[in-house]
């Protein structure tokens, strides 16, 4: 047959059809270009930053090939106490991991990240937080929970209730499976163990009772909270602590499990089964404690689902290597992290710690760093090959808190009354206390209970009463009777008797030129101040018994998510907690007591107990939230019981030069974790 | 007879060590908290965690810290002299042995160290100011001394730190660079180690050789006029032989009487000048310990800082004895 043209066409067409769609398919797979934040290549997914598998592969079409460390195997071996067999990494990742979209770039394996902290647990969370884990993380915007360990979880209507669904195929780091079981066993054998807590951990209760934790299946855990706790999430996005532990590991060491553990341990030397579990689990949920390389338990470590794992841990230092099971990858398949170990050296001593950082011997620090060292860091960048940022500390806004529950009668009626207060305040000069101790970078803030510069319900009051009208303080001052009758330049109460202020201080909770400027200002009034520095411990004790004139601290508790996490202990008396006491100790006994003991507080406060009971039945941000916390934050402000200074104090941050991947640090303190809402899996060197 | 003498120093040595551990143990209860405070307090404070009395009852309980004090020095006590059991350190959750073991040998390193240079320094110093007596030489000896022993030693190791770390690419701190820390004992590692203890055998010995090299040159002046020694010039005995035989034997006589001393200033300022230079060793430990309220560790770090005191003593007693026949051992 011949052949005609219209044949011949088709045949062609046919063929070019064939190599295009296969060129296309081809070209497809060689032209794809790992996404990252900065290239927008795809479209977000439902959270910011990352996707789950199934949801990136159908927003690019991509199918990944994961790809692991090429030393990956090298430096495991390391591993104390896990065995040493490692199956390829498909095997080694859960079926559904975490796609974790890179900040700049696509990083290079390799690198040791080199940190110092004071000792085996002391300055050492920045450098924990950058291989913790949780169920749920931030992003860097610190407004955003993301799932983490956890691939989704659902509220019920009225928040006492939270289910978490899992990873199928999620592996511990000694490759046995990680199940909703481990969550289980962690409250219900470790937290809720007699022996282990004699009483439950503060954090781990809702109102002063114990949650109840279930798992339905492997990878679904349900917490039923005893009373509605919507920032239960937040606080699991943001606690040093991890709610699980290695049941398959350490249930041998439980008689509940193991009937034969008491009679083992005593047979190694132990003096019972709690002694022994005490080396691999101490009864406290940090990542700090020293393991049982350490403690001399043995050469091994307890499994663990972070991105790094411990594999030397003297007295001098922590070596770490990446985790052969970790769950997360990059947007091109590369098993993440991509830093090869991290170092953390001990160095109890400010100054050698400042000179080692000047020396590029530092590569992230974040803890423990002050404003007043700045410009020695700023100095030295180049030298050092370092880069220092700045960012906001939303816990270090400093407050004067005057005892209103003071057992001198005399002084308790003065300092109850709000008007003296606002003389006080009013007398001080915030704008000199800025440029003296904080290089002029804070701005002067009020506080209204909470920290007005960073909380956004009570930023309106952030000016209140801050300016520095020392006439205004001084006519205050006459008005309630307070004159100078003896000619010695200061004044006495109204029944003439001798007025003096001590100013009781630890040099830790604030700067101590703080404290002399603060006394100057309060006598250029005519109100003789005393001031006296003495140890944390001290300051302590004396302020819990209620023997302090004023107590004065860094307004830690008054932070965003201080605030949502425990809204009582920094909205109802006493304004603090154990640590750091605010004032109105006698209302917090006649509260607790229903009115045996104590004295009667001001209806303001019984105002706020209802108020403070709704403001934490909602989520932080929500509408109900800002709603009745600017009515809570109204109510403080009117009283003045907490005397702001100033407020978005920034404190710096150390980055090595040749780190990469991080994204802006806007916050950088504990209460936000450090970097772990900086997203630390995915640095990496250049 | 000098059995017997050694015999009463070794026990008035162990009742000294007895009364030092009971005031140590004093000390420590003297200020308000426990470690369990000071735990949480390091860990907790300045969060947005919400600690309370009793979760700081947990961690006290945990510990055996609930018990009543004088039950806590028996039971230590008790240990220590029945199983060489030191008890457990809270901070390092480790027996405190282990800790002693692994660092005491850097110890014992600096402290004898820094005693054999003073003596190896100071006494020809002395000897040579007094010689030279009144001249630039004299002069110049006695100014750099007193400088070393005007600055306080963790300023000085500071200083000497500041310059190094300037000037040189040392690392700074600690007793080994990075790349020798872990590795095996070569004679490299061994010069590491060297470079990184002259700075603080310089902070240590410094005021120690400025005092003694003072005493040598004063009582070394007193000998050098008596009339046995102008006689020996005139019969030609050789210089070298008349100044080290004669007024040197008997112008040691107060240094070696006060070695006790010397020990204890060199271990005052050791603690202070290891933590500056974060070197691992038992006097920084201590003073971690002390701020801390580990009392175990710190307890049976200066028993045997004590200990080593107390035996310099009774070895400063009896070179004494042995150097100077006048000195008798009752």
């Amino acid at each position: 047959m011949r052949k005609t043209n219209s044949f011949r066409v088709k045949r062609v067409f046919a063929c070019l059809l064939v190599l295009g769609c296969v060129l296309g398919l081809s070209l497809n797979g060689l032209a794809y270009t790992p996404v990252t934040l900065k290239n927008h290549l795809a479209k977000p997914g439902k959270f910011p930053g990352q996707y789950e598998l199934k949801e990136f592969e159908k927003i690019t079409g991509v199918h990944l090939k994961f790809k692991e460390n090429p030393r990956i195997k090298e430096l495991y071996a390391k591993v104390p106490g896990h065995p040493h067999d490692l199956p390829s990494v498909d095997k080694r990742l859960p079926e559904e991991p975490l796609v974790v979209v890179p900040v700049e770039e696509v990083g290079k394996y390799g690198g040791i990240l080199r940190g110092v902290s004071h000792a085996t647990e002391a300055g050492t969370s920045d450098l924990l937080s950058i291989r913790h884990v949780n169920l749920v993380r931030l992003d860097p915007n610190k407004k955003t929970i993301k799932p983490f360990v956890a691939k989704g979880w659902k509220w019920n209507k009225d928040y006492t209730e939270i289910t978490f669904y899992l990873r199928k195929g999620h592996k511990w780091s000694d490759g046995k499976p990680f199940t909703a079981y481990d969550i289980e066993f962690w409250y219900n054998d470790l937290i809720l163990n007699k022996k282990v807590y004699p009483k439950t951990p503060t954090i781990w209760t809702v109102a002063g009772q114990p949650l109840k934790v279930k798992a339905i299946n492997d990878t679904t855990v349900k917490f039923i909270l005893p009373k509605p706790k919507p920032n239960f999430l937040l606080y699991l996005a943001t606690t040093y602590a991890q709610p699980f532990q290695p049941k398959h590991y350490l249930s041998r060491f439980l008689p509940k499990y193991n009937p034969k553990a008491d009679a083992e341990a005593k047979k190694l030397g132990y003096k019972d089964w709690y002694d022994r579990l005490s080396k691999y689990y101490r009864s406290s949920d940090w990542k700090d404690v020293p393991t049982p390389l350490l403690n001399g338990a043995g050469h091994t470590i307890v499994p663990t689902l972070e991105s790094y794992l411990v594999v030397e841990d003297t007295a001098k230092g922590r070596k770490l290597v990446p985790n052969p099971y970790f769950f997360c990858v990059d947007t091109a398949g590369n098993q993440l992290p991509y830093i090869d170990g991290i170092q953390e050296s001990y160095v109890p001593d400010k100054e050698v710690r400042n000179l080692m950082i000047t020396n590029g011997q530092v590569d992230y620090k974040a803890q423990a760093l002050f404003l007043t060292d700045y410009p020695l860091y700023k100095e030295n960048e180049k030298k050092g090959h370092y880069r220092v940022v700045l960012a906001l500390s939303p816990g270090d806004l400093v407050f004067y808190a005057f005892n209103t529950t003071h057992k001198d009668p005399k002084k308790r009626k003065l300092f109850n009354n709000v008007k003296f207060r606002e003389a006080m305040s009013l007398a001080m000069n915030r704008k000199e206390v800025n440029e003296l101790i904080y290089l002029g970078q804070g701005k002067p803030t009020q506080i209204a209970g909470v920290n007005c510069d960073v909380v956004d319900f009570a930023k309106k009051w952030a000016n209140y009463k801050i300016a520095y009208d020392p006439a205004k303080a001084k006519k205050i001052l006459d008005s309630l009777g307070l004159k100078d009758v003896n000619g010695d330049g200061f004044r006495e109460l109204p029944d003439g008797s001798k007025l003096t202020i001590y100013l009781t201080y630890s040099n830790q909770g604030a700067p101590v030129k703080m404290h002399q400027l603060v006394k100057s200002y309060w006598e250029a009034v005519g109100i003789k101040t005393v001031l006296k520095e003495v140890t944390s411990d001290e300051y302590r004790a004396l302020a819990n018994k209620n023997e302090l004139d004023l107590t004065t601290w860094k307004n830690d508790k008054g932070s965003p998510v201080a605030v949502a996490s425990a809204p009582a202990v920094c909205l109802l008396p006493i304004f603090g907690d154990y640590f750091n006491p605010g004032t109105g100790f006698e209302w917090a006994t006649y509260l607790q007591t229903n009115g045996q003991q104590g004295i009667k507080p001001p209806q303001d406060v019984f105002t706020l107990q209802k108020l403070v009971k709704k403001f934490a039945s909602y989520p932080m941000g929500s509408k109900e939230y800002d709603q009745i916390g600017a009515q809570i934050a109204a109510i403080h402000a009117r009283n003045l019981w907490k005397i702001g200074m100033v407020g978005k104090v920034p404190v710096p941050v150390i980055f090595s030069a040749r780190l990469r991947n991080v994204p802006p640090v806007t916050i950088s303190d504990y209460s936000y974790y450090w970097a772990y809402s900086l997203n630390p899996i995915q640095w990496y060197f250049k | 007879m000098m059995l017997r003498f050694i015999l009463q120093r070794f026990i008035g040595m162990v009742i000294t060590l007895f009364i030092v551990s009971i005031l140590v143990f004093i000390i420590m209860q003297l200020p308000p908290g426990d470690f369990a405070d000071r735990y949480a307090f390091r860990k907790f404070s300045g969060g947005s965690v919400n600690i309370t009395q009793q979760d700081i009852e947990n961690i006290r309980k945990q510990l055996g810290l609930d018990k009543p004090q004088w039950q806590l020095y028996l039971d230590w006590i008790g240990g220590i002299v029945t199983r060489l059991d030191f008890g457990t350190s809270f901070a390092y959750q480790t027996p405190v042995i282990r800790i002693i073991k692994k660092h005491l040998g850097y110890t014992l390193i600096l402290i004898f160290g820094s005693l054999l240079l003073v003596y190896l320094i100071a006494i020809p110093l002395g000897m040579l100011a007094a010689l030279k007596r009144g001249s630039f030489f004299d002069y110049f000896i006695s100014l750099t001394g007193y400088a070393g022993l005007a600055i306080p030693p963790f300023l000085f190791a500071l200083i000497l730190l500041y310059f190094l770390s300037k000037y040189t690419d040392f690392s700074i701190g600690g007793f080994f660079s990075d790349q020798f820390r872990d590795a095996p004992w070569t004679w490299a590692k061994l010069l590491d180690l060297g470079k990184h203890l002259i700075v603080p055998l310089i902070v240590l010995t410094w005021p120690n050789i400025a005092l003694q090299a003072q005493t040598i040159r004063a009582t070394m002046s007193d000998e050098i006029n008596r009339p046995y020694v102008t006689a020996a010039i005139a019969r030609g005995v050789p210089w070298w032989k008349l100044w080290l035989k004669y007024p040197l034997r008997l112008a040691i006589n107060p240094v070696i009487g006060t070695i006790g001393f010397d020990v204890n200033r060199i271990f005052s300022d050791l603690p202070i000048v290891a933590i500056v230079l974060n070197l691992p060793e038992l006097g920084q430990f201590l003073i971690n310990a002390y701020l801390d309220l580990d009392m175990y560790l710190a307890g049976a770090i200066l028993l045997i800082l004590c200990f080593i005191i107390v035996f310099m003593n009774f070895v400063s007693d009896v070179l004494l004895a042995c150097l100077d026949p006048r000195i008798k051992l009752e």
